[in-house]
């Protein structure tokens, strides 16, 4: 509990309290004004970037979720003995520090990169044709960092489903596309929940990917709330971002539980 | 003497009888199974039929689980053949076999209702909705469940998941039911409520049972027929009464029920009936009919279930037609329904009788000389086994448990 | 992706570039988070309820006869940008030299890679009347936050009697800067210009006007700093108007013309640091550029071809300040080295490393015919910097000629935090713009 406030609870307290303050950039001194004005002031500044980031973090989850869950589900079930071993594969490259990742994909898909020299040589893009600095490199980028945030829930679900309930589902005349169907993916929905909240919270506040990867349509509010802090030193405003940050990642998740959470998923197949 | 051939011969008929003018629906053909190496399954042969309760009995490791799988269409028999219905479903899907199974852990879909559970398997013969309404209903009436259609498994007790199971299984109307251990997570009051139970399903619904289990007396209660395993192999198979009276070997004899055995040789063969002498010299008569090779110099254990046996004062004395030994009781205990023994023999091993409470005035106490009598048509021979005793054979690759 | 022959201290393996991606060192000390024209009309804007002139903290310190109270204690701590003072295998050949001679222990610490985030790191020692740990920052003139100290009156003003080195080696360029009128508080320590620099390979008629940056031919292909002082200060030089006079009007059309340069889809992107790397692999043709960063780039074989255009319009030049932050331990210490700086032998073993503008013209002679310690010093450089001494005392980038200088342009100088404030509201959406 100790630990909890000391981490979780004191921080959010001052951020919350930052964002009703107003502060001197030069002295640093912050004043309590109450002023609740400044939250939806920042929202009418930065609704777009807002949106920008929902719809790139959206589009990395989704990303992530279809690209993860066959990967997770072999691990899972087809893994074998060496399941330890491809879960590692699965994690090495992400000891690498998330900064170099992020450059090394600005390298493979930079116009002189080998990817991009690749695709033009073979004729399957046009010269002017490029990615970096479009929206699609840095969801590229967000989904690539975050796969194991997908990919690990995803994963503990799997494994956790009952062979023998499986089994069951087989027995029952279901065949592999209706067990899946009926059985694994609807067992595998507290997994896909926690993998949905692991990797679209933090790429929704995600400034990394859009700065090395992203043009000059594409600022996500990471990218804003980062600049507020440091080039504008208006922390009272960063704040008001942040919290506005915080609330709408709290209403998404709490939508999603309402939607998806209570109900059974057998009612959307 | 000769009566007891008789009654062998009658009880002989009296299992043909159980399959005479039945068709056989499941027939498994030279089936072995390897797993790494180890066999768990080794040139199987049986024959299961129509409307039969029929259960594989074994002690872990024995095959019977594999057995069962090979069954369900979940392993595939490294070699030999499987038939259903006089099809041949060796390699065929569990999907495609008309066949179902009670698992041993139960397996219920834990994401559906109880309703849903069993409702799975007839959703997925894409069967009309009213029609899985009502044959849903009438399972759960079946089992005696018909108020908890709306419920989560997890809320069910351990007996209701186990009828859940048994009615999601059934409501397909199977060829052949198979039961994995079904009792194995329940207690011992309610296992046997539920064994009663199971019974009475069976015998309403004329379904085929396979039941596997490594409960004797489980198998026993509720079997039409059953075969005892080990090591993959049949040690014996016929009714209950059958097996448990005419054990064909050692280890039958000790694992479905208890039995004395005493070790000797064949010295003598007299027409019907042969000599056994002990190694401790006393001889004791046995039906040649019933030694594994009717040869003088064959090792044998010649054996007697305990129920058999009467104590008696030393002064005791035993017909033509029985066998008696000399004893002393070294521990009696009273069961409440009967008296058991362990009577201490001359060459230092015990015997173990069990005698019924029928109100003897006297009964022996510790200490006492007895003589221990049975008739000889009690008295069975088996070869000895090679290797020792049944716990030491659960190392074998079976993924049962 | 290797550069390896490359002035600054060589991390084996590791291109600099990206190296300098990731430590943020001395060449992104100007990147995006600063304010132009840093230099702050006194008083104009302090916070509400802050202390007025005459009573600011450091009202009675640094006068001459506080000066004379003060005592030499053989250490002083030197806040520094990394991989900004000559280095050789971890050591620092000037500063060795300085404590050998003067019996000063010099702690040196690469701690600053941007002036906001640092600031915001010793504002609460300032703030509490409590030493900072550092005798010496070094702090960017296009940026806030020195402002921010001078008006404040967190530095303590600098000892003119210690300050002869200074008073006869210093360049006009950072004598008397229109940001510290007299030198008050502060004695530069590199200056550098941020201009527009191309790929010859892929611009053939490159010109000599910024405004081949808002050049259709390169939509696509042009990128623009993040910072929104960089950004607004070409804007207003591409609209032929002096950022130092500039008003509130010319910002507007400035954000205007910028803003219909993003819209054509000209602008690749708004890079800080990261924009020589896509020099370099040839995504972005022609840039926005630091001139140290092109001249760097310059040494490689590889990199020949990127080329600093000297527009005609004008170069903004920007400068890093040494100062003494108040309440600081060793103030005398500090002026003997600030000072120490301020030799042509000192400052040419520095500038043989950096490749910046020289604040000390006459370090061009000492880089040709060394008559000190600076021999032996340039001489055990050389391996490492791997060019004679004469490409540094040659470059224009490090000693301009007469047409850079009387090319190079100042800033504008904020008047209080409004126009700060006016000017961020209009080119930050810019930058940021979904």
């Amino acid at each position: 509990m100790v630990w909890l406030a000391l981490l979780f609870i004191v921080p959010l307290a001052i951020m919350l309290s930052l964002s009703l303050k107003t502060c001197n950039p030069a002295s640093g001194v912050c004043y309590m004004t109450w002023s609740w004005g400044e939250l939806p002031h920042q929202v009418s500044l930065y609704h777009s970037q807002f949106i920008t980031s929902l719809e790139y973090a959206a589009a990395a989850t989704v990303v992530d979720l279809v690209v993860s869950f066959p990967i997770a589900y072999w691990i899972a079930f087809h893994g074998g003995r060496k399941k330890n071993f491809f879960l590692m594969m699965l994690l090495v490259p992400f000891f690498v520090s998330f900064v170099i990742r992020t450059l090394v994909w600005e390298f493979i898909l930079s116009d002189n990169g080998f990817f991009m020299t690749f695709l033009r040589h073979a004729h399957l893009i046009s010269s002017n044709f490029h990615i970096l600095g479009t929206g699609y490199a840095v969801i590229a980028g967000l989904s690539y960092n975050y796969l194991p945030f997908t990919a690990l829930p995803l994963y503990v679900a799997l494994e956790r489903i009952d062979r023998r309930v499986l089994e069951a589902a087989y027995d029952l005349y279901a065949s592999r596309r209706e067990a899946f169907q009926r059985v694994i993916l609807p067992l595998s929905i507290p997994g896909i929940f926690a993998a949905f909240l692991l990797t679209f919270i933090p790429a929704f506040g995600d400034y990394v990917n859009q700065q090395i990867l992203g043009g000059t349509s594409s600022t996500m509010i990471g990218t804003v709330i980062q600049n507020t802090f440091l080039v504008t030193g208006d922390y009272a405003a960063g704040s008001s971002l942040s919290v506005v940050l915080l609330v709408i990642s709290l209403l998404g998740i709490w939508l999603y539980a309402r939607v998806l959470g209570s109900r059974s998923i057998e009612e959307y197949l | 003497m000769s009566n007891s051939a008789v009654d062998m011969t009658e009880m002989s008929s009296a299992s043909a009888d159980v399959s005479a003018g039945r068709k056989p629906i499941v027939t498994i053909e030279h089936v072995t199974k390897i797993f790494e190496d180890a066999p768990a399954v080794d040139d199987l042969n049986l024959e299961i039929y129509e409307g039969e309760f029929f259960s594989l009995l074994g002690p872990s490791g024995c095959g019977k689980t594999t057995t069962l799988r090979m069954l369900g269409g979940f392993e595939e028999p490294t070699s030999g053949r499987i038939f259903l219905g006089g099809k041949e479903v060796t390699y065929l899907a569990p999907y495609r076999r008309d066949v179902n199974t009670v698992f041993q852990s139960y397996a219920l879909f834990p994401h559906l209702s109880v309703f849903e559970n069993v409702a799975f398997g007839l959703k997925r013969k894409r069967m009309a909705k009213a029609e899985i309404r009502r044959r849903v209903s009438t399972m759960l009436e079946l089992v005696d469940l018909p108020t908890m259609e709306g419920r989560r498994t997890s809320q069910l007790s351990g007996g209701q998941q186990q009828r859940v199971a048994l009615a999601r299984a059934l409501v397909n109307e199977p060829t052949l039911l198979l039961l994995d251990e079904p009792m194995s997570a329940l207690d011992a009051k309610l296992r046997h409520q539920m064994q009663i139970e199971l019974k009475r399903i069976q015998t309403q619904v004329g379904i085929t049972f396979l039941y596997v289990t490594h409960d004797q007396e489980e198998a026993m209660t509720m079997s039409d027929r059953l075969v005892v395993m080990r090591l993959g192999r049949i040690e014996g198979i016929g009714t209950p009464r059958d097996v448990y009276d005419r054990p064909t070997t050692e280890f039958v004899a000790t694992f479905l029920g208890a039995s004395n055995l005493l070790a000797g040789d064949v010295t003598g063969i007299d027409g019907s009936t042969a000599t056994v002498t002990l190694t401790s010299g006393a001889t004791l008569q046995v039906a040649t009919e019933r030694l594994p090779e009717a040869r003088v110099g064959l090792s044998v254990k010649v054996g007697v279930r305990p129920e058999k046996i009467s104590i008696g004062g030393s002064d005791g004395a035993a017909g033509a037609d029985h066998n008696a030994l000399r004893g002393r009781v070294r521990v009696s205990t009273f069961t409440g329904v009967g008296n058991q023994y362990l009577v201490e023999m001359p060459w230092g091993t015990d015997m173990t009788v069990y005698a019924q409470n029928i109100g003897q005035a006297t009964a022996p106490r510790s200490g006492d000389e007895v003589v221990l009598t049975w008739p000889v048509e009690h008295t069975f021979a088996v070869r000895p086994m090679a290797h020792g005793s049944t716990e030491e054979e659960s190392t074998m690759g079976e993924i049962d448990e | 992706m290797s550069d390896n022959n490359n002035t600054g201290a060589s991390y084996e393996g590791i291109d600099p570039a990206l190296w300098r991606g990731l430590t943020q060192p001395r060449l992104t000390r100007r990147q995006a988070l600063g304010v132009a024209g840093g230099g702050i009309a006194a008083s104009l804007f302090l916070a509400s309820g802050a202390a007025s002139g005459a009573s600011l903290p450091n009202a009675k310190v640094g006068n001459p006869t506080w000066w004379k109270k003060q005592k030499l204690h053989h250490t002083v701590n030197f806040a520094n940008w990394p991989l900004y003072i000559d280095t050789l295998n971890g050591k620092y050949p000037s500063l060795e030299h300085f404590t050998k001679t003067t019996n000063i222990k010099v702690n040196y610490f690469q701690v600053i890679d941007d002036n906001t985030s640092f600031y915001a790191k010793i504002r609460p020692s300032l703030a509490a009347s409590q030493y900072t740990g550092y005798d010496i920052v070094v702090m960017t003139n296009n940026n806030p936050p020195l402002g921010y100290l001078m008006e404040l009156g967190w530095l303590i003003p600098l000892d003119h009697s210690m300050m002869s080195n200074f008073n006869k080696y210093a360049g006009p360029l950072v004598k008397n800067p229109a940001w510290d009128r007299g030198n008050k508080y502060t004695m530069a320590w590199q200056s550098g210009w941020t201009s527009v620099a191309y790929n010859s390979k892929q611009v053939k008629d490159p010109g000599d006007s910024v405004h081949i940056l808002f050049d259709k031919k390169y939509a696509g292909r042009v990128g623009m700093l993040s910072d929104p002082f960089e950004l607004g200060s070409v804007g207003l030089l591409a609209l032929g108007i002096e950022p130092a006079s500039s008003t509130e009007k010319d910002w507007s059309k400035a954000a205007t013309l910028l803003q219909k340069q993003k819209s054509d889809g000209i602008v690749a992107a708004y890079y800080d640091q990261s924009y020589i790397q896509h020099l370099k692999n040839g995504d972005v043709w022609v840039s926005q550029a630091y001139s140290g960063d092109i001249y760097q780039a310059n040494l490689s074989a590889k990199y020949k071809d990127l080329v600093l255009m000297i527009p005609k319009e004008g170069l903004m030049m920007w400068t890093d300040n040494m100062c003494i932050p108040l309440y600081a331990k060793n103030p005398k210490d500090a002026m003997t080295l600030m000072d120490y700086y301020y030799s042509p032998v000192t400052q040419s073993v520095v500038e043989y490393y950096n490749d910046y503008i020289c604040p000390v013209p006459s370090a061009k002679q000492q880089l040709l015919h060394p008559t000190s310690w600076n021999k032996a010093a340039l001489a055990s450089l050389k391996p490492e910097i791997g060019l004679p001494t004469t490409a540094t005392a040659d470059s224009p980038l490090v000693f301009p000629s007469g047409r850079e200088a009387a090319l190079t342009k100042t800033y504008y100088q904020f008047k209080n935090q409004e126009e700060i404030n006016t000017w961020t509201n209009l080119f930050m959406p810019i930058i940021q713009g979904a």
